[in-house]
This record gives structure tokens, sequence and C-alpha cells, in this order.
């Protein structure tokens, strides 16, 4: 009689379910294990304790990151924001550490720079991670990984010198990702190359401490800050940072007399308010001088803004004349070539001095940093 | 008199609930078609979830009996929430992206997207199962019509709403309108059922007068959706117009000056195109040395057509296929004259079949790979079909983002193209700056400064444009990105692990799935991961758990062992039969990419199907296991079919269409009539028709989810067929070793 009974409902489903998950299950656990193996290979890294001054121990095994104003506190194992600093047993260590994803040749102007060594090439070195989290970031796949998990080549300091003078280079520059998640690499290839007169600049979100900051200075002779907004709401929805930090390291640099310039790409529906703009260019203009060069870059459909379109051509024009109506001398558009805002100007008798297209300069009218015409200063690093 | 009335009115019912249904179905798909960005990865979800909560709501039915809740107030009451849900849902659809919290233009993770969906999806499909079997209990008490004939009635309701949607309604109609009009006509249909009950009356006819007094407004209603949609999704920015193509939606907005169109939420191009589009279009036009002909498949109209101009082409055809959005673009951007330039308004795949002209260069620009409509111009059938029109020693530049970066998922999808560019071409050459790939038989060139003597040569004595000059090529050639870029994109070409592209495994759809999972961060792009792990041999597992169930339970008993077969049978029945009907669409996209029109055309086939079967297997009830068995064999037998048909449809053609609604309508048959047989083998078949539907809609969910969606994806077509089939097996061994023996133990 038993042996004949029918199957519930309950039965079946409960059979369904429990087989069910198992095949569900399986690929999961599997995929969790891969994951497991990724950790291991975290630890083949090279850790690097980073110095002390750099990091508080709370307490116990508790760290605090002090090198930008996120200020992470770290647990036993914890991860920072910028995805490099990791806390092994009270010990702040960083895994950004001869371990460049992107080693290149590119010309300088593409920090960008416009009054850095214009026409120069420099290796470009680039760490993954980054402490920002922009929307539109056009190297996220680096800058929003551990550096770790990228693909990178061993470049430890010893190896510098014989890139650099296989390309007859003399400048590195730091950029595509942000390179104060890797400033303690950046540090040790500096000291290392320092004698040998190396030169090195920075692009970077400029969202630093000060402390970091003054160690960056002592080694840069360029740094190109990017100001992604002019207001503090604007600047969290694109970056989930804060605005304060970042005109902080503006002006630290400033008085620093570091050779500085500033980018501002301008997002639609984001931080194009003719208004803002306008705002930032006086600040600047009060702050740091008219002799700062500002850069208005053009946004394209990039990352997770990939359903916004381009900056209309006609707001880079726009921003670029408030810039100089506010009273600038040296405002550019970048991302748009060619364009007249590609171009440098002599603010004081409208010379063009240099004429680029693209990363090219066409045409050089500078002599020995002075207007070829009117002979005043333009201020810059020109040799 | 009365009694006829009586009866044709019930049928009417019917008939609208049928009817109302498929139009609910088609009008839920195509928004979250948009939402999915026109993926196919929707066909799957939705069905799933449609079958799912529907089926919910039925199984609820035997618990409204014993309330007595099945009354008129019942229906009333479902009718008149149903009759204003569904222009909610279609709205809700529309500005789920306030529940996201996401910026402007910012894109939506796919986990998010598809919980979002269930959660909208859901009580609708709730409703109407609930719809359904109140309907059926209101007609066993008061009409007397019988389930088979009022499921033949919804079957042919659904049938005739699907072909008046594709023929009719979505030309006359917006969105909105089309639900409401399909809401008019069931609290019409409901009205004149309850005409002897006063109160049910009054709810319906409440429902009946919002729907008639909306009609006319729906248009205004359309646009105020709409209009909310935009404005969460690009705040700020006016929207200008929205239209429904064929091929999915456009939607124009107007930011500043700049005019941007988008294609199901996905923008594609935006106006003024200067800078961009001039790059573009010179970096691909100077890979030939001496260009005479251009083909230009997709592309922008503004910009491109003035640099062209500048290399005194001999003929320049430009094919797009939808003429309608070449019409919306001219609406606001001025169109270049082009002397020799032809518009071609056809499918480029066909157009590149059909031509009898040859070209030096063939330019591609269409949407990224992410849906099988975009991938069927990334395969490796179509890369054959341009080298028969390319001219000796032309080029061919694919638009494509090239990427090396780190993530699994860019790496491979580039490397996936250039190896299913090499299976043809003698050379590739990625230029990640403009995002295109190269290739051709004849040499390649990636030294900028032999390119810009060849554009001085190519454009000498005309007047350079104000967006392009001979030493931008210096930067959209940069040695070292280009150099690097190759080194690495080629290596990972050869790889075994990187899959060639073809129509029927398109390798490149689940790359871009991890694109756009990779772009949320590691917690969203579980269910990607959870797609990509999706191995042939976890259905293999499958289908061994389901003979070791039967074998289980034939160990605790004989009957337990003939019941679990039984069971098993309906359950990978339920999987076979939305495996056909999603991957049926799958392929259609594949090979026409007008399934967001048509789609109703194909799901009602399928429930005809259903119905007929049906009808058929209750006139053969005598069959019971062996009917039940037949029915196993027959699926098998589609299954082969289908995956011939898969293989081949490119031979195919148009007759594809026809091969697609037979497949649908013998799949929806074989599900149909085997449900009925296993109902035959039951003694109990009042109460087991419940626990059969569960088994059968289990299936069915697991068909549409598991391989419909995601294994179709992942495996391609022909081994979801195969995954399909191998599972079936498994039953089929059941049926045989443990459900008696034919004509003897038929009867469980």
């Amino acid at each position: 009689m038993e042996k004949n009974r029918i199957i519930t409902r309950r039965d079946f489903l409960k059979s369904m379910a429990r087989y069910g998950s198992m095949v569900i299950s399986l690929p999961l656990a599997l995929k969790y294990l891969g994951l497991l193996e990724e950790d291991a290979y975290a630890e083949l890294v090279r850790k690097y304790p980073i110095p002390g001054k750099y990091y508080k121990r709370i307490s116990g095994r508790m760290v605090r990151c002090l090198i930008c104003p996120f200020y992470c506190l770290l647990g036993e194992s914890g991860i920072g924001q910028c995805r490099t600093k990791k806390n092994y047993n009270g010990v702040l260590y960083t895994h950004a550490m001869d371990n460049p994803c992107i080693i290149s040749v590119d010309p300088v102007e593409k920090l960008p720079t416009a009054h850095y060594l214009p026409g120069h090439k420099s290796l470009t070195v680039a760490v993954g991670g980054c402490n920002l989290h922009c929307l539109y970031c056009q190297n996220w796949q680096q800058s929003q990984e551990r550096p770790e998990r990228l693909d990178t080549v061993r470049f430890p300091k010893e190896r510098v010198p014989g890139a650099l003078s296989k390309k007859d280079l003399k400048i590195i520059t730091y950029n595509y990702t942000e390179p104060v998640v890797f400033m303690e690499y950046i540090l040790e290839l500096a000291h290392y190359s320092r004698l040998k007169g190396i030169r090195h600049a920075i692009a970077t979100a400029g969202y630093i401490n000060k402390e970091p900051l003054k160690d960056l200075i002592g080694i840069a002779e360029s740094f190109t800050i990017t100001l992604k907004a002019f207001d503090d709401t604007t600047y969290r929805r694109m970056t989930a940072a804060t605005l304060k930090p970042v005109l902080d390291t503006i002006l630290t640099i400033k008085e620093s007399g570091r050779w500085l310039e500033v980018v501002n790409l301008i997002v639609p529906t984001y931080n194009d308010d003719m208004k803002q703009i306008r705002e930032m260019c006086k600040w600047l203009l009060k702050n740091v001088g008219p002799d700062v060069p500002l850069h208005f870059a053009r946004f394209v459909p990039e990352y997770r803004l990939k359903n916004l379109p381009q900056t209309p051509l006609s707001t880079l024009e726009k921003a670029y004349n408030i810039g100089r109506e506010v009273g600038l001398h040296y405002v550019y558009t970048t991302n748009v070539s060619p364009h007249p805002g590609n171009d440098t100007y002599c603010p004081y008798c409208g010379t063009t001095l240099i004429k680029r297209v693209g990363l090219r300069i066409i045409e050089n009218n500078l002599r020995n940093g002075r207007c070829s015409k009117c002979g005043r200063v333009i201020p810059g690093v020109w040799a | 008199m009365g009694v006829k009335l009586s009866r044709r009115l019930s049928i009417n019912l019917f008939f609208a609930i049928g009817f109302f249904e498929q139009i609910a179905q088609i009008s839920a798909f195509r928004q979250v078609f948009v939402n999915f960005k026109g993926s196919e990865l929707s066909f799957g979800l939705v069905l799933g979830v449609w079958l799912l909560f529907m089926g919910a709501g039925t199984l609820i039915a035997p618990r409204i009996r014993k309330c007595r809740l099945a009354s008129p107030f019942m229906l009333a009451g479902l009718v008149f929430l149903l009759a204003l849900s569904v222009p909610v849902t279609v709205h809700l659809f529309r500005v789920v992206r306030v529940l996201m919290g996401k910026g402007s233009g910012e894109v939506i993770p796919l986990l998010s997207l598809s919980v979002s969906t269930i959660i909208i999806l859901a009580p609708l499909c709730l409703l109407l199962g609930l719809l359904h079997s109140t309907s059926l209990l209101y007609d066993e008490k008061k009409l007397n019509l019988g389930s088979a004939r009022a499921y033949l009635l919804d079957a042919t309701g659904s049938l005739f709403a699907g072909a008046l949607f594709s023929f009719l309604l979505v030309e006359l109609f917006n969105p909105i309108g089309v639900v409401l009009l399909a809401s008019a006509y069931l609290t019409f249909s409901v009205l004149l059922v309850l005409r002897k009950h006063v109160f049910p009356l009054v709810i319906v006819l409440t429902a009946c007068l919002i729907v008639l007094v909306a009609i006319p407004l729906s248009p205004h209603l359309e646009k105020e959706s709409q209009e909310a949609k935009w404005q969460i999704f690009t705040p700020g920015m006016s929207l200008v117009e929205v239209l429904q193509s064929r091929y999915g939606e456009i939607a124009v907005t107007k930011w500043r000056d700049q005019y941007n169109f988008y294609l199901d939420s996905q923008l594609q191009k935006s106006y003024p195109d200067d800078y961009p589009a001039a790059s573009r279009i010179n970096a691909a036009l100077i890979q030939h040395p001496h260009p005479r002909s251009l083909l230009m498949l997709g592309g922008s109209i503004g910009q491109s057509l003035n640099e062209i101009k500048r290399y005194r082409l001999e003929r320049i055809d430009f094919v797009e296929l939808d003429p309608q959005l070449i019409d919306t673009v001219a609406r606001y951007v001025p169109t270049p004259e082009v002397k020799n330039l032809e518009f071609h308004f056809i499918d480029a795949r066909r157009f590149v079949k059909k031509t009898e002209k040859r070209y030096d260069v063939i330019i591609i620009d269409m949407p990224a790979p992410l849906t099988r409509n975009a991938n069927r111009f990334y395969t490796l059938e179509f890369f054959g079909e341009l080298k028969r029109i390319l001219n000796p020693g032309g080029t061919v530049a694919l638009g494509i983002q090239v990427d090396i970066d780190p993530q699994r998922e860019n790496l491979f999808l580039s490397a996936s193209i250039v190896k299913t560019l090499k299976r043809v071409f003698h050379n590739v050459l990625a230029l990640p700056t403009e995002g295109f790939i190269f290739a051709s038989d004849a040499r390649l060139v990636s030294d900028w400064k032999v390119l810009y003597e060849r554009y001085r040569r190519l454009t000498e004595g005309t007047e350079p444009t104000k967006f392009f000059q001979a030493e931008c090529f210096s930067l959209i050639y940069q040695e070292g990105p280009v150099e690097r870029t190759n080194r690495k994109i080629l290596a990972y070409a050869e790889k075994r692990e990187v899959r060639i592209n073809t129509d029927a495994t398109p390798s490149t759809i689940g790359y871009m799935f991890g694109v756009w999972s990779s772009l949320l961060g590691e917690k969203e792009s579980i269910l990607y991961r959870f797609i990509d792990s999706i191995r042939f041999w976890h259905f293999a597992v499958l289908s061994f758990l389901v003979l070791l169930f039967c074998v289980g339970a034939r160990i605790r008993g004989v009957g337990r062992g003939k019941t679990a077969a039984v069971y098993s049978a309906i359950m990978c029945l339920g999987v076979f039969g939305l495996t056909v009907e999603i991957s049926v669409l799958h392929a259609l996209q594949s090979a026409f990419g007008f399934v967001y029109l048509y789609v109703g055309i194909f799901n009602a086939a399928f429930m005809g199907g259903l119905a007929l079967g049906s009808i058929w297997a209750l006139n053969h009830k005598e069959w019971q296991t062996e009917g039940l068995l037949t029915c196993v064999f027959v699926a098998l037998l589609i299954l082969g079919l289908a995956a011939v048909a898969v293989k081949w449809m490119a031979v195919l053609g148009d007759s594809l269409l026809i091969i697609a609604c037979i497949l649908n309508l013998t799949a929806g048959a074989c599900v149909g009539a085997a449900f009925r047989f296993a109902l035959a083998t039951r003694k109990d078949a009042a109460s087991s028709a419940g626990r059969l539907y569960g088994a059968d809609l289990i299936g069915a969910t697991l068909g549409a989810l598991l391989i419909g969606s995601a294994a179709s994806i992942t495996l391609g077509l022909v081994a979801s067929f195969a995954a399909s089939a191998i599972i079936l097996v498994s039953s089929a061994l059941s049926l045989l070793l443990f459900s008696g023996k034919p004509g003897k133990g038929g009867r469980l």
C-alpha cells in the first residue's frame, strides 16, 4: 500500500527544489572558488609598507590611511577606497609598487599641458586604482580595479634609466589613473632618478591631504589638476568626493611655485552651467592668477555615462570665451582638434605663439619663453 | 434566444481575455526590450516571469473556490484592476530608473534592471492568472462553455491580438493607446456578461468609462509618460519626439544646439557631429590607397558626408536599415549634397548578399554587438559576404570600440572580432583611438606619416573642412597605442578560449554583457557571472538529475516511479516549449532584427499550437502514456529541425519566417497535447491538473530563463536546442522504463 502511494505535489516540489538548488549552486560555488584563487594571487604582489606618517594605528589592528581626505578606516585585511592600500596586521601596505598597468611613450601634451615643455615626449607610467569614482572615467578599466588584478609589467626603479635612455627621454609623466594612489612608487622612482636629471610631471584630480602632497611637490616639476566641477553637490555626484580638498591642493601647488595647469571636463547636464563656469574662472583668477592655464575638455560618452551625449561644441566655446572674458590669459579647448582653442596666444599682442593640431605642434613662435613679436615673458616651463 | 446570447457573450469573453493577455504581454515585452537596450535577454525574462506569476495566479484558483470568492464581484474587481494596471505598468517600465537613483545618462546595472522588471511585471501577471482561473470558475458555474473551449477561445484571442497588433494597431496607435483599447474591449466584454449583476456591473462600468475617456487622451498620456521617462533619464534635456520603428524605439532629445538620437534608450548619434565624425570617416577611407567606391552600412549623415566629398569618389552607397531613422535625422540635421551618393533603405545584410556592385572601401558603423540584431554585422558569415563584394585590395572598416584593457570581456570582445576577421581576411589592424578594426587582403598601414601623405594626395585641390587636417592622423594613428593594441589583441586572438563569432553562436554578445556588467562593479556583475558560467555539461547534469529523481521514486514504489516519470516528462516538455519559443525569437533577431514589431505573431503561434494540441489530444485520450511518449519524441524531432533551420538560416532567407511560425505552432501543439495525455494518465485528473500545471510551469520558467535567456547567448542556439534535447532524453527514458507497459499500465 505504502509502496504504491502516489507522489504528492508537496513531495514533487520539495524534490525539485532540492535537486534544482544543487544544480544552480554548483556553478556559483565554482565561481566562488575562483574568487578565492584571485585573492590568493593578490598575496603574490610586492607588498610595500607605506611610510608611517601616511597612516595611523587606531586601536588593535585598525589603521586609518592619511593620504587622501577619505581617511579610510581599515580593519585587518581591509582595502582602501583607492583599491591599492591594504591593512596587514595593523601595518598599511600598498599593492601599487613596481607594477604599472600602462607604460607608454607619449607627448607631454597628453597630460594635458600647454606650457610645460611643449613638443617633448615622456615616459608615461600608470598603476591601477583611483581614490575617486568618476562616472565618466576614460580609463575606468585601470582606475576602478585593484592593481594586482590588472595585466601589469614589472617595472622597478632600476629599470627606469634603461627605459628612458632607450627612447632618449628625460621626463616621466604620471597620467591615465590617479598618481595619488601610487605616490609611494612615484617617490621611489623620483628619488632613484634624481641624480640622473629626470623630470617628473603629474596629472591628478588633486584629492590628497597636505602632507603627502608636499612630498609630491618635492619631486614633481609640473601638476595638471582636474577640477571636475565647481560646486560641492555636483562634485559629489560625479566623483563621490568633495570639492574643498581639491581647491586646497590647487592653492598649495600654486604657493609652492611648481608649474600648475587646471583642466575642467565639461559634462552635459552635470557641470555645464555657465554661471558655475564663470564662478570657477573668477576663483582661479583671484586665487592662482591669470597665468595659470585652464583647459576646457570635451566629454565623450564613456564608462557609466555611455548614454549621455558628447559636450556640444558651442558649450565648449562658450566656456572658452567666459574664461577669456573673466581675465584668464591662457584658456584652451581640448578633445577637439583642430580648433583655435588648441593654440597659445600672447595675452598682450594676440600673436599665435604655439599652433597645435591634436598633440602635435605645428608652429612655435616662442623665443626663450618670450613672445616673438612683443617680447613679453610667457609663463611656463619651456626648457 | 437568451441562452444563445449568453453563450455568444461567453465566447466573446474568453476571446477578449486572450486578446487582452496578448496585448498586455506584447506591450510589456516591448517596454522591457527597450529598457534592456534591445537585448534578447529580455525575451526569456519576460516570458519566464509571465509564466511563473500567471501560473501562480492560476494555482490560487482552488483556494478561491474554497473561499467562495469566484463570484461576479471577483471577476469585476479583477477586470477593474487589470484594465487600469496595464497602462500603469507600461508607464512604470519607463520610469523605473527613478528607483535606482541613477544620474543623467548613467548606465543601469543588469541585475537591478532584471529585478525591477520582475517586480513590475509580477503583480500584472498574478492578476492575469487570477482572471484566467476566475473566468473559468465563473464559466463552470454560470456559462458552461467548458474549459477546453475556453482554452481554445483564449488562444484564438491571443493569435488575433498578435496579428492585429503587428499589422495594424502599432501603426495607428501609441503604446498606451493600444493597451487602453485592449482594456476597453475586455471591460466591455465583461460588462455584457455581468449585465444581470448590479454591483459588479457598476465596478466594470466604472473601469470601462475611465478607459473610454482615456482613449482619446492617449496621445497626451503617451507624451507625458515619455517625457517623464526622459526627464529621469537625461534631466534637463528636452524631449523632441519619440517614434516607434519596426526595429525599436527611436527618441530624439535636444541639449543646447545639439540633437541626440537614441535607439532603445541607447545613444546612437549626436548632431552636429563635427569632430568625431570627421576623424572617423577619414581614418577609415585613408586605409585604401585609391578609393573610388564606398559602401557605408549605417553611420552618420552629417559631417561624414562633408569629409567624403573631398575624396572625389565615383560611387557611394549608403545603406540604412531603418528609413524612419534617416528621415528623423534629416528633419533636424542639414544633410550635405554629395554627388554620386545613393541611399538604400534595406537590411544591410540583405543588400550585401544581393548586390552585384563591388567596392574599394566598406565602412560598417552599426551599434555594438549587444543584441543579435546588431551582432549580425560582426559574424563570420557576414564577413564572408563582405569579401565577395570587395574589389581586389579593398578594405573593410568595422566600427567597434577596441579595448585591450585588463577586464577579460573587453579584451575578449575585441580579440573575438579580430579572430573572426582573420578567418576571412589576410590582414587585420585595430585602431583604438577611433574604434575601428580594418581588414583586407592587401597591406594595411599604421604609419601616420604615410597616411598623412596619402591624405594630402587624395584630397589635393579640395578645400579642407573646419574639423579635420592631415596632421590629425598623428593623433588618430598614435604609434604607441596602435602598436601595443595590435600586439595584444592578436596574441589573444590566438587563444583557444576566445571564440569565433557566428550567427548561431554569438560569442560577442556574451562578452558585451560582460562589459556592461563590469561597468558597475563586482556586486552588479553577479547575474552576468552566473550566465557566463553556464556550460553544456550543466544540462547533462540536470538531465541526469531528472533521471535520478525518477529512479529514486521508482525505488520507493512502482506507482511513485510512474508518477515521477509523467511529472518529469511534463516539466521537460515545459523546458522544451519555452526553449523553442524563445530561441526562435533569437534566430529571427539574428536573421531580420524586427522582432520588436512581430513578437506578437510568434508568441500567438505558440499559444495557438498549445490550444490545437490540447483539443486534438482530448479526442485521443486513450493514448495516455504512449501519447506522452510520442510527444516527447516529436519534441526531440522539432528540436532537431529547429537546430537545422538555425544552422542554415542564412540560406533559408525569408522562408525562415514561415518555418519559425511552424516550429512555434508545432512546439505549442506538442506541449498542449502532452499536458492532456499526462492528465489522462491520472486517476484523479481534477486534482492532478494543478500539480501537472505546476511541473509544466517550473519547466517552462527554467526553459525561459536558463536556456532561452542565458544558454542561448553563452552557448549559442544549436547548443540550446541540444541542451533542451538532452533533458528530454532523460524524460523519454524515464517514461520508457517506469511508466508501465503501453496499453496495460497506461493509467496511473
